[in-house]
């Protein structure tokens, strides 16, 4: 039944694949946007500025202080090569107005509202230049362990709160500190992220400055203030909105009303309910919390969220303008992501990109292009195709079974055997109309006749009636890998890795779960291979981390685990493995984006390559962005991320067409 | 009558803390909880979560605390009219409820006077006209309308539509219509978006109906008191409609009870297809992602409407039909 389900999807998807190769590939013509020069909107203010015309009404009826007012004394200003690189990206100085129309499937909406209010800021998904950018100056010991901070004077929240340390203070001293809140560390916030070192001290100098302290050289907490994933919300909070929730400052009748307004059980809970992360600033809960991003929830219902632009929004353009340039943000909410193409297909949908789309609806995009008003292009990822990890903790316990004496095999030739068994160029030419090619010459590459001498060594030379090798105690050998349901490409490959596994004679079954399924197994090391993708181009900056043991795929869920209790539970790390722990640890010390911190990183990648824990099915991830063909400031084809994180939101105007 | 009624009501609040334990029950008996799903999406979108921020999750949500403690105060706060919170939306589950459940039922209550338009007519000239050519269409029809489901069905009009006119529906309201308030242009927008889900889910239904009806009907009209009243020179087409129509109809009459579940639990597939925000998809959503208060309170309210609705087909049953009577 699988063999002939097999035989039918590959030339299936082979011919789904040619029509759509034919397509992707007229899809690289230029789509260079017009030139457009921006229009003269309006007088400047007396520091130069350009009011918004969707605020000028407020601003005249006094509701809201002019635009000079709300600016810092310096404000943050953006152009050409400040949020994406120049290579990558036309900067344009916009114009005023329109509204990004979106579409999700969970109920908190488009994530990536957030953006770009970072404590620094690098261009794109990088960490080296770090420049003050909530802060107006930043600067840190030589040995990593001290980092300084000034506030960006006049600086405010979106309801027009000036920011101060007090904003710092709150969650250090009220949150993270409080006896009775006790609200967890944030990783970042931890010496080396690591618990075990402890978390960082907080030293206030005065109303603007203020110092963090940790006990050993942290220098990889650069990429942190770079990066959107902690963003600033591990370290600034708007003290003066949370205050209303804490026991500590509220009157105990209107803390009482709003516990129960909310339906929480305590106080406790309500502070927690009611500090957003920017992971779930779509939630209703968020309404009415000041935020530094450029735009504001105003509006959340069952089926929608509106946010509208922050008029406090401290980032500028040099000819004036005041960012975000677009004024509104509607996200409607779909029931699934086939009603989500749906509405990117009917042109309802200003930006799409990351796991909104994929590559094998090419073909439907360029169809629609056209008649919706959109543009398709393609760029390179944040994350990487499909990997396999190899769990070296799978049945630890048990050191003499089969699986265990595969992994603990000095050469790892169980890896590389099964490494030289996949064939990436298929993978890329079946699944990915050929554009994802193969992994770096770093790898050792195709070759399924090396595959088969390195099984041979490792004792599984004997087969079995069908021709597949029994295990080295001549019992049957079955490779398990286990996927969770995630995206179309799943499927496919899967299956083309147990026809190519097969080949060399591995017996390979695959498990195909629900997502949490999946998480829950691997935290009780349950899987003994896998697959899934990961943020491997991102890694090298420092912003994502998910190569560790028990990320995306478990690869060493139980030394992980011993890691992070510091060795109170979980496997004590065999020698191979704890030469990861040295390398990772070390890492932390430096900027990864520093000479030292580069060094650090090309030592780690020398040791998963040198290790097997996980392989590459396929080289560069490609993926597609649809963006409103009336939209400038957008990433140019080929760059090196997709606009998932939309970390130039802000930036993106309507031209007129 | 009126103590049949009530002793039917009665039986029911036994009968709904049965169903109370028993989907509580149900709800946990897959492995984790929302904090998985909660954790599981973030991880999607780049995040991590350290154990004490995992905790700290599970505390919010009341997980934390055994399941006989969340059965206790999940029960005392329904006493109070209360279903507790989504973890899902973040409001409360009677405010999505509130906004769903009139939408479904409007729809599903037009799709079934739409299948009953359709429905009822064909099914009395098939049988009046037996073995006709159009008695055979009208079968032939309705054999392949019981056999294509629904969803596919959407799928392909769907596509037909968008193709032919450019008009592709995305849900109950184009985008502009949405956040808008009622108004002319509002309802004309939903009929435009409207017509392709309630055509699916008549057109699927009405054949099943049809073929009831049509089988239901013959057998009544070779009964001996309708030859007697054609002999008497009753009018055939008041005969018809007085009498063997009357008594063909019951089977429909009788199946009000498992109509009222389905009117507010939607159509799952076809609302799914094409993306109307009934409460189908939400049970289908809350289920995935183990939003226990949200599947608690619409299981119970499920459960609860399909008694009171087989207690209402029973009773107009004995209101239409004369030969069935109490106890």
């Amino acid at each position: 039944m699988n063999r002939k389900i097999r035989r039918l999807v590959a030339p299936g998807v082979v011919v789904a694949l040619a029509v759509g190769f034919v397509v992707v590939r007229q899809t690289t013509g230029d789509d260079k946007p017009v030139e457009v020069k921006a229009a003269n909107e309006g007088p400047r203010s007396a520091r130069g500025f350009i009011e918004p015309p969707a605020l000028a009404e407020k601003v005249a009826a006094g509701k809201l202080p002019p635009i000079d007012q709300r600016l810092p004394e310096q404000p943050f200003v953006v152009g050409p090569g400040t949020l994406i690189q120049n290579e990558y990206m036309d900067w344009q100085d916009g114009k005023y107005g329109g509204t990004f129309k979106g579409a999700a499937t969970f109920p908190s909406g488009w994530l990536n509202i957030a953006g770009g209010a970072t404590i620094l800021r690098s261009p794109s998904q990088s960490t080296e230049v770090s420049a003050p950018n909530i802060v107006s100056a930043f600067s840190h010991s030589d040995d990593y362990k001290t980092f300084k901070f000034t506030i960006r004077k006049g600086l405010r929240w979106s309801d027009g709160i000036p920011l101060t340390t007090e904003d710092v203070r709150f969650p250090f001293e009220d949150m993270y500190q409080d006896k009775f809140v006790q609200t967890p560390w944030p990783t970042e916030l931890y010496t080396q992220g690591n618990a075990n070192l402890g978390p960082a001290k907080l030293k206030i100098v005065d109303q603007y400055n203020f110092e963090l302290g940790f006990s050993r050289p942290y220098g990889s907490f650069i990429a942190d203030l770079n990066s959107w994933i902690p963003y600033y919300n591990d370290l600034f909070k708007p003290a003066h909105y949370l205050k209303q929730f804490h026991q500590k400052y509220a009157k105990p009748a209107s803390l009482a009303g709003l516990v129960k307004s909310t339906r929480r059980a305590n106080w406790v809970q309500l502070l927690t309910y009611k500090d957003v992360l920017h992971w779930d600033v779509g939630d209703p809960r968020a309404l009415g919390m000041p935020t530094l991003n450029a735009w504001v929830l105003t509006k959340s219902t069952e089926n929608r969220s509106v946010y509208d632009r922050n008029p406090y929004f401290w980032h500028v353009d040099k000819s004036g303008h005041q960012l975000p340039y677009v004024d509104q943000v509607v996200i409607d909410r779909v029931v699934d992501t086939d009603a989500l193409t749906n509405a990117v297909l009917g042109g309802q949908v200003s930006v799409a990109s990351g796991g909104e789309v994929s590559l094998n609806k090419m073909p439907v995009y360029k169809q629609n292009a056209e008649r919706s008003k959109f543009r398709v292009f393609t760029t390179k990822s944040f994350n990487n195709p499909l990997v396999v990890y190899l769990n070296q903790d799978y049945q630890y316990q048990d050191p003499g079974n089969t699986w265990q004496k595969l992994m603990a095999d000095p050469a790892h030739r169980f890896g590389k055997a099964i490494e030289a068994a996949i064939d990436p160029e298929g993978i890329s030419k079946s699944v990915y109309f050929g554009l994802y090619s193969k992994p770096g010459p770093e790898w050792q590459g195709h070759d399924p006749g090396l595959a088969k001498q390195l099984l041979d060594e490792v004792g599984m030379n004997r087969t079995d009636s069908k021709g597949f090798r029994l295990g080295p105690d001549g019992k049957p050998f079955v490779f398990r890998l286990t996927h969770s349901a995630g995206s179309p490409d799943f499927d496919p490959v899967a299956e083309l890795l147990k026809e190519q596994l097969g080949q060399v004679g591995i017996n390979v079954q695959i498990e195909r779960i629900e997502g949490t399924l999946f998480d829950q197994r691997k935290a009780a090391n349950q899987i003994m291979a896998s697959m899934a993708w990961n943020d491997g181009p991102a890694w090298a900056s420092g912003m994502s981390e998910d190569f560790l043991p028990a990320s995306k795929g478990p690869w060493s869920p139980a030394t992980w685990t011993y890691f992070t209790s510091n060795g109170k539970e979980g496997r004590k790390p065999p020698a191979h493995l704890q030469k990861f722990y040295e390398l990772y640890t070390a890492r932390k010390a430096f900027p990864p984006e520093s000479p030292d911190g580069k060094k650090a990183y090309e030592d780690l990648m020398t040791w998963f390559r040198q290790n097997y824990v996980f392989i590459p099915t396929a080289g560069v991830r490609v993926t597609p962005n649809i963006v409103d063909a009336r939209l400038r400031n957008v990433q140019k084809e080929g760059s090196p991320y997709e606009l998932d994180t939309y970390i130039n939101a802000e930036a993106m105007w309507f031209a007129d067409e | 009558m009126a103590r049949f009624v009530l002793r039917r009501l009665l039986l029911l609040i036994p009968f709904l803390f049965l169903i109370s334990v028993v989907s509580f029950a149900v709800i946990q008996l897959p492995p984790g909880n929302f904090v998985d799903t909660y954790v599981h999406n973030l991880e999607l979108q780049g995040g991590s979560v350290n154990a004490g921020q995992r905790a700290s999750v599970e505390a919010q949500y009341g997980l934390d605390k055994p399941v006989y403690v969340q059965y206790g105060l999940w029960v005392g706060h329904i006493a109070h009219g209360d279903f507790g919170n989504s973890f899902l939306y973040d409001r409360p589950v009677v405010d999505i409820l509130k906004e769903r459940v009139p939408r479904t039922v409007g729809i599903a209550l037009a799709a079934m006077l739409l299948t009953w338009l359709i429905a009822v007519p064909i099914g009395i000239y098939s049988a009046l006209r037996q073995y006709s050519i159009w008695d055979h269409l009208f079968t032939f029809i309705s054999f392949v309308g019981l056999a294509v489901p629904g969803f596919l069905l959407a799928l392909v009009l769907m596509y037909v539509v968008y193709e032919k006119t450019g008009w592709l529906v995305t849900g109950m309201f184009s985008p502009e219509y949405r956040a808008a308030p009622w108004s002319v242009a509002k309802f004309v927008d939903m009929m435009k978006n409207l017509w392709l889900p309630l055509m699916v889910l008549a057109v699927t239904s009405a054949a099943g109906v049809v073929r009831v009806l049509r089988a239901s009907l013959l057998d009544e009209i070779k009964k001996q008191y309708v030859t007697t009243a054609r002999s008497k020179g009753m009018p055939e087409w008041k005969l018809v409609m007085r009498y063997p129509v009357r008594i063909a109809i019951n089977p429909l009459i009788s199946t009000i009870g498992w109509m009222l579940p389905a009117l507010v639990g939607g159509e799952v597939v076809v609302s799914k297809v094409l993306n109307i925000p009934t409460t189908g998809p939400v049970l289908l959503e809350s289920i995935l992602s183990q939003d226990m208060y949200l599947i608690g309170a619409l299981v119970m309210i499920l459960s609860a409407l399909t008694v009171v609705g087989t207690l209402a087909s029973d009773v107009l049953l004995a209101v239409l039909d004369p030969r069935i009577r109490y106890e």
